[in-house]
C-alpha cells in the first residue's frame, strides 16, 4: 500500500467518509483521492453505499457515496501504520452527524 | 450549465456505461459541496470559478482509472473467449499457426544470418566513425608496409587514430598437441583505437609494440579461451606456444569481438613488432618499405568526411613516397602502398572480403523469404476472411443481445493478436530449428565464415512478429467490417449467405497474389538449382573423386628448410606404404581452395603489348602430382626424381598459358623467366582449380625439388574408399609429429562442394522456400474453395435438384480455383521476368530467362493447385441434394 493510499484509508478510519470530505481532510487532489477510494473498495478494504435520496433531497444536494472501513481495511491500515507511523501524522478524528448516514 | 459541471458530464463519457450515472452523481456532489462553501454562483468572482473548473479537471484521472479497469477486465474476458474459439476451431487454428510459424521462422533465421554476416556493425565504440582502406579500384584491402604505416600513422589529422593488423594462420601449442588457429598481428593501438575492453586481463601497452622482438605477449580470443582453456580465469600470465615461440597471455578479448574482418574469428593476437620472430621467413618484414602486409583501420576526426580523409591520406602517402606513380597495370597483391589510389570506405562493419561472395546470395534469400512471409500473411488473411463468413451469425446474435460494436471489434482484434502470438511463438521454434540447420550445414564445409552462430536475431523476430500482428489485426477485423456493415436482421436469419463466391473477391485477389509470389520464388529456385547442377557438371579437368588432401605449415611449427624436407620425405614414405593408397604427391595450392599464388614472369620469344600484364598462377608441385590428382599431360613430360635442386631449372605450363604466350609455337623446350630462367618441359591440360565457374588462367607449375613451397599439401589418390584412407593418414601424421597440425584433411570432392557453398546454400534454401510457397498456396486454395463450397451448399442443392450432373459441379468448383491460379501464374511469370535480373552474375550456365524453368514452374504449380481444388470439388459432388436444400 502506498503512503498516499494509507493516508486516505486513515482519513476514512478517522470519520471522513465521503469523497470531498477526504479531500479536505488530506489536502490531496480529487484526481488522486477518488481512484484511491475505488481501489480500496475493489481490494475489500472499504465498503461503499449511496446515501438515501430523501436525505439528499431534503438538504438539497446530490446524494453522497459513503465509504466505511471493513475488517480487512482495518488490518491493512494497522500494518501500514506500522510501516509509515501514520498514527502521528493522521488528521484529527472528527465526529460526523449520524443523521446524514443512510 | 456551469463549466465545471459540463466538464464532469463530458468526462463521464469515458467511464464504463454501467458506472457512469453514479460517477457523475458523486462528482457533482463534490462540486456542489464546494460551491456551497463559497457563495451563490452569480456572486462568485472569476478566480473562484476558475478554481472550481481546475478542480473539475482532476475528475479526468478518476474516469481514466475506471476506464482502464474496465478495459483490463474486458481484455481478460476477450482473451479467454478468443482462446476458446481458437481451440474449438482446431483445423483453422492449426492452419493459421503453422502458416505464420513457417513464415516468421524462415524470415527470422535468414535475417539473423544476413544481419550477422552483412549488416551488423562491429561491436566497438562508435563504429560509424571507423574507416577501412581499399587499394585503388580493387576490392582488396590496402596492403601497407610497416615503415609506411608507422610514418603515416600520426600524419593525417583527419584520421587521428590508425591501427594496423594482418591476419595470419598460427600454430598454437599448449602441451603436446598443436592446433592451427586464426591469428592476427596487430598494432599496439589496435584495441584502444577500436575502444574494445578485455573480458579479463589487459590489452597491449604502447611500449609492447615499439622494439622488435622484445615483448612476447599475446591476447587470445574469447572463443579460443572457452574452447581450448575451459574459460580458465588463471589464463592471464600463462605461457602458450605460438608458432613454436613462447608467448605470455596478457588478456582475453570480449566474447562479441572476433576481429575486424567479417566472417573470421581471430583466436590469437600478437603485436606487430613480434612479426619477425613469430612468422617464419619474415625476419625483414618490419624494415622492408615494399612489403605490403598490413591492413589499416582508422577512426575519423569529429566532423571529417571520408572524402576529405581520403584526399588527405593520399596526399601524405604521396609525400612520404614521392616516387610512387600509378603502375601501368595495377597488381592487387603486391606493393599496394606504392599506388597513390586509395579508397576510404565506411568501416563500421570492418573488412568484408571474406563474406563478399555470401552477401548477394543472402540478400536474394532475404527477398525470397520475404515473399514467403507475404504468402503466409495472405494465407492467414484468407483463412480469417473465410471464417468471417461463418461468423456473421454469431456476431449478429451478439449485437442483437446488446453488445456494443466496439466490444465486437475488440473481441475480434484480441483473437487476431492471440493467433499472431501463438504463430510467433511457434515461429521462434521454427527459426531456432532452421538456424541450427544452417549452422550444421556451415560446419560441414571447411572455409566458411565462422561467425555464423546459432543465435536468433531479436530485431528480426520483432520485425516479422509486427508483420504477423498487423496481418492478424487487419484481417481479423474483416468479419467485424462485414457484420457491422450488413443489417442485423439478415445476419440473424442466415449466417451463411448464398453469394460471395463469384467475381474477383478480396479472397480471390489474395490467392492470385499468393500464386504470383510463389511463381517468382519457384522460378528463382529453379534457376539456382539448374545453375548449381551446371556448376557440378563442369568438367574441371581433374578426377577428384578418390583424392584426399592434408595441408601443413612446417614453418609455423618452427621447422627449418632441412627439417621440413625430412618431414615431407617421411610423410611421403609412410603414407605411400599405407594399404589402399595408389599414389602420393605434394602441391602448394589445393584445388578448389581460395588460396592462390599470382605473379608475373616473362616468356622467351613473346613480346608483351604496351601495358600488358604477364600474370600467371603459380603452383609448386612434386613429382607424381599430375598423376595423383588425375590431370593429364598434353605434351612433354612430368617432373621426375631426376629434377633436383642442382639440375637444370624446369617448369610445366598449362594449355591456357601455351595458347596465350606461345601462339602456335611449341612450348616444350622454350623458356620462362621469373628471377631465373627455366625450361618448359611439358604442357598439362587445363583445369579449373580455383572456383569451378572461373575460366582457367595461364599457370606455371614449379618443381618442389627446386623451389620452396610455403605450406605444402599432401595429395593422396586412394584405390578404394578415400574416407578410410583419410583416417589412416590422420593416425600416421599423429605418429610422425603431433605438434605439426594438419588442416584441409578431406577429400577433394568435399573441397569442390565446399567451394560451391554459396551457390549450393542459395539453391537449397530457395528450393526449401519454394516448396514452402507451394504448400502455402495449396493450403490457401484448398481453404478458400472448401469455404466456398460450404457457402454455396444450398446453391449446389438447387443445381442438383435442377439436374446438374456431378461433373458439372466438379468443373464449377475446379474452374474457379484454376482461373485464380492461371491469373496468378501469369502475373507471377511477368513478375519473375522482371525479378530475375537481380540473379545476373549469380547464375552459371543457365539463362535468367531459361524457358524450361519458366514453363515447368507454372505447370507444376497448376498441378498442385488442381489437387488442392479437387478435394473440395469432390466434396461438392457428394452432397445429398435434399440435405443441401435444407442447409442454412
Amino acid at each position: 500500500m502506498t503512503y498516499v493510499t494509507a493516508t486516505i484509508l486513515q482519513a476514512v478510519a478517522s470519520g471522513y467518509r465521503y469523497g470531498f470530505d477526504v479531500i479536505d481532510a488530506t489536502g490531496l487532489p480529487g484526481g488522486t483521492v477518488y481512484p484511491a477510494l475505488r481501489r480500496l473498495e475493489d481490494a475489500g478494504h472499504l465498503s461503499a453505499s449511496w446515501e438515501k435520496e430523501s436525505i439528499a433531497r431534503a438538504e438539497p444536494r446530490p446524494p453522497r457515496r459513503y465509504y466505511e472501513m471493513t475488517r480487512a481495511g482495518r488490518a491493512a491500515l494497522a500494518q501500514a501504520a506500522k510501516r509509515y507511523r501514520l498514527a502521528e501524522q493522521a488528521p484529527p478524528a472528527k465526529a460526523r452527524p449520524r443523521s446524514s448516514r443512510a | 450549465m456551469k463549466p465545471h459541471l459540463r466538464l464532469i458530464a463530458l468526462l463521464g463519457l469515458i467511464v464504463p456505461r454501467h458506472l457512469r450515472a453514479g460517477w457523475r452523481q458523486e462528482w457533482e456532489g463534490e462540486f456542489r459541496y464546494r460551491e456551497s462553501q463559497l457563495d451563490a454562483w452569480e456572486r462568485l468572482d472569476w478566480r473562484d470559478k476558475l478554481d472550481l473548473f481546475r478542480r473539475s479537471t482532476s475528475a479526468f484521472w478518476d474516469a481514466l482509472w475506471l476506464f482502464r479497469q474496465q478495459l483490463e477486465a474486458g481484455m481478460f474476458l476477450d482473451l479467454r473467449y478468443g482462446a476458446r474459439m481458437l481451440i474449438r476451431h482446431k483445423g483453422f487454428t492449426a492452419a493459421a499457426v503453422v502458416t505464420l510459424a513457417l513464415g516468421i521462422g524462415a524470415n527470422t533465421a535468414i535475417f539473423s544470418l544476413l544481419d550477422k554476416i552483412v549488416v551488423r556493425a562491429l561491436p566497438v565504440e562508435q563504429p560509424d566513425r571507423l574507416v577501412t582502406f581499399l587499394g585503388g579500384a580493387e576490392r582488396f584491402p590496402l596492403a601497407m608496409s610497416y615503415p609506411m604505416y608507422t610514418a603515416i600513422r600520426d600524419r593525417v589529422p583527419l584520421i587521428p587514430a590508425l591501427a594496423a593488423y594482418s591476419p595470419r594462420p598460427f600454430s598454437l601449442a599448449d602441451g603436446a598437441a598443436a592446433d592451427r588457429v586464426t591469428g592476427a598481428v596487430v598494432s599496439g593501438n589496435y584495441f584502444s583505437m577500436l575502444g574494445v575492453r578485455p573480458a579479463i586481463g589487459r590489452f597491449f601497452a604502447p611500449d609492447e609494440d615499439r622494439t622488435p622482438g622484445t615483448h612476447a605477449v599475446a591476447v587470445i580470443g574469447h572463443g579460443l579461451w572457452r574452447r581450448r582453456f575451459g574459460s580458465d580465469p588463471a589464463i592471464v600470465g600463462r605461457s602458450i606456444s605460438v608458432n613454436a615461440r613462447p608467448f605470455t597471455v596478457i588478456g582475453v578479448a570480449p566474447p562479441e569481438f572476433t576481429g575486424t574482418t567479417r566472417g573470421t574469428t581471430v583466436d590469437v593476437y600478437v603485436p606487430t613488432v613480434m612479426a619477425p620472430t613469430v612468422l617464419p621467413g619474415w625476419s625483414r618484414v618490419l624494415d622492408s618499405p615494399n612489403w605490403g602486409w598490413l591492413h589499416v583501420i582508422g577512426r575519423l576526426a569529429p566532423g571529417a568526411t571520408r572524402a576529405q580523409a581520403q584526399a588527405a591520406f593520399m596526399e601524405v602517402a604521396a609525400e612520404l613516397d614521392p616516387g610512387a606513380k600509378p603502375p601501368a597495370a595495377p597488381d592487387p597483391m603486391i606493393l599496394a602502398d606504392r599506388r597513390p589510389q586509395v579508397q576510404v570506405l565506411d568501416g563500421s562493419g570492418g573488412y568484408r572480403e571474406e563474406v563478399e561472395n555470401l552477401t548477394r546470395p543472402l540478400q536474394l534469400l532475404m527477398a525470397a523469404v520475404g515473399f514467403v512471409l507475404l504468402i503466409a500473411c495472405a494465407n492467414v488473411a484468407n483463412l480469417l476472411l473465410a471464417r468471417a463468413v461463418t461468423r456473421r451469425q454469431e456476431i449478429a446474435i451478439r449485437l442483437a443481445a446488446g453488445a456494443s460494436r466496439w466490444r465486437i471489434v475488440r473481441q475480434l482484434l484480441t483473437e487476431g493478436l492471440l493467433l499472431a502470438g501463438v504463430g510467433g511463438t511457434a515461429g521462434l521454434f521454427v527459426a531456432a530449428q532452421l538456424t541450427a540447420l544452417l549452422t550444421s550445414v556451415q560446419q560441414q564445409v571447411t572455409y566458411l565464415p565462422r561467425t555464423i552462430d546459432g543465435t536468433i536475431d531479436a530485431r528480426a523476430l520483432a520485425f516479422t512478429l509486427v508483420i504477423a500482428i498487423v496481418t492478424g489485426i487487419a484481417f481479423g477485423l474483416a468479419p467485424a467490417r462485414q457484420a457491422l456493415s450488413s443489417d442485423l436482421v439478415s445476419g440473424l436469419k442466415s449466417g451463411v449467405p448464398g453469394r460471395g463466391a463469384r467475381g474477383l473477391t478480396l479472397r480471390g485477389v489474395l490467392i492470385v497474389a499468393q500464386v504470383a509470389l510463389s511463381v517468382i520464388v519457384l522460378v528463382g529456385a529453379g534457376l539456382c538449382l539448374k545453375g548449381v547442377r551446371a556448376l557440378q557438371a563442369i568438367d574441371t579437368g581433374l578426377q577428384p573423386s578418390r583424392v584426399v588432401t592434408a595441408s601443413f605449415d612446417p614453418g609455423l611449427a618452427g621447422y627449418d628448410e632441412q627439417r621440413g624436407r625430412r618431414f615431407v620425405d617421411a610423410v611421403t614414405r609412410r603414407v605411400a606404404a599405407l594399404p589402399g593408397v595408389e599414389s602420393v604427391a605434394w602441391g602448394e595450392i589445393v584445388p578448389f581452395s581460395d588460396f592462390f599464388d599470382i605473379g608475373s614472369a616473362s616468356v622467351e620469344g613473346y613480346r608483351p603489348e604496351p601495358g600488358e600484364r604477364m600474370a600467371f598462377d603459380f603452383n609448386t608441385v612434386s613429382s607424381g602430382y599430375f598423376r595423383t590428382i588425375g590431370l593429364p599431360l598434353a605434351s612433354g613430360r612430368e617432373f621426375t626424381s631426376a629434377d633436383t635442386a642442382t639440375s637444370l631449372p624446369v617448369v610445366l605450363i598449362n594449355e591456357a598459358a601455351a595458347r596465350r604466350y606461345w601462339r602456335g609455337r611449341v612450348p616444350v623446350g622454350g623458356h620462362i623467366n621469373r628471377g631465373r630462367s627455366a625450361e618448359v618441359i611439358g604442357v598439362v591440360r587445363d583445369s579449373r582449380v580455383k572456383k569451378v565457374s572461373d575460366e582457367t588462367k595461364p599457370t606455371i607449375y614449379l618443381p618442389l625439388a627446386q623451389n620452396r613451397g610455403a605450406n605444402m599439401t599432401l595429395h593422396v589418390r586412394a584405390s578404394g574408399d578415400p574416407r578410410s584412407v583419410l583416417s589412416r593418414i590422420r593416425q600416421e601424421l599423429q605418429a610422425i609429429d603431433p605438434r605439426l597440425p594438419a588442416y584441409n584433411l578431406q577429400t577433394l570432392d568435399a573441397q569442390k562442394n565446399g567451394s560451391l557453398y554459396a551457390e549450393r546454400l542459395s539453391a537449397m534454401l530457395l528450393t526449401l522456400f519454394g516448396a514452402l510457397a507451394i504448400a502455402l498456396v495449396a493450403v490457401g486454395l484448398y481453404g478458400m474453395l472448401s469455404y466456398s463450397v460450404a457457402e454455396r451448399t444450398r446453391e449446389i442443392g438447387v443445381r442438383l435438384a435442377l439436374g446438374a450432373t456431378r461433373g458439372d459441379l466438379m468443373s464449377m468448383v475446379i474452374r474457379r480455383g484454376l482461373v485464380l491460379t492461371v491469373l496468378g501464374a501469369m502475373a507471377g511469370v511477368a513478375g519473375a521476368l522482371a525479378a530475375v535480373r537481380v540473379l545476373k552474375g549469380l547464375l552459371f550456365g543457365v539463362s535468367p530467362t531459361d524457358p524450361q524453368v519458366f514453363v515447368l514452374v507454372p505447370l507444376g504449380l497448376a498441378a498442385v493447385a488442381l489437387l488442392a481444388c479437387w478435394i473440395p470439388a469432390r466434396r461438392a459432388t457428394r452432397l445429398n441434394p435434399l440435405a443441401a436444400l435444407r442447409h442454412e
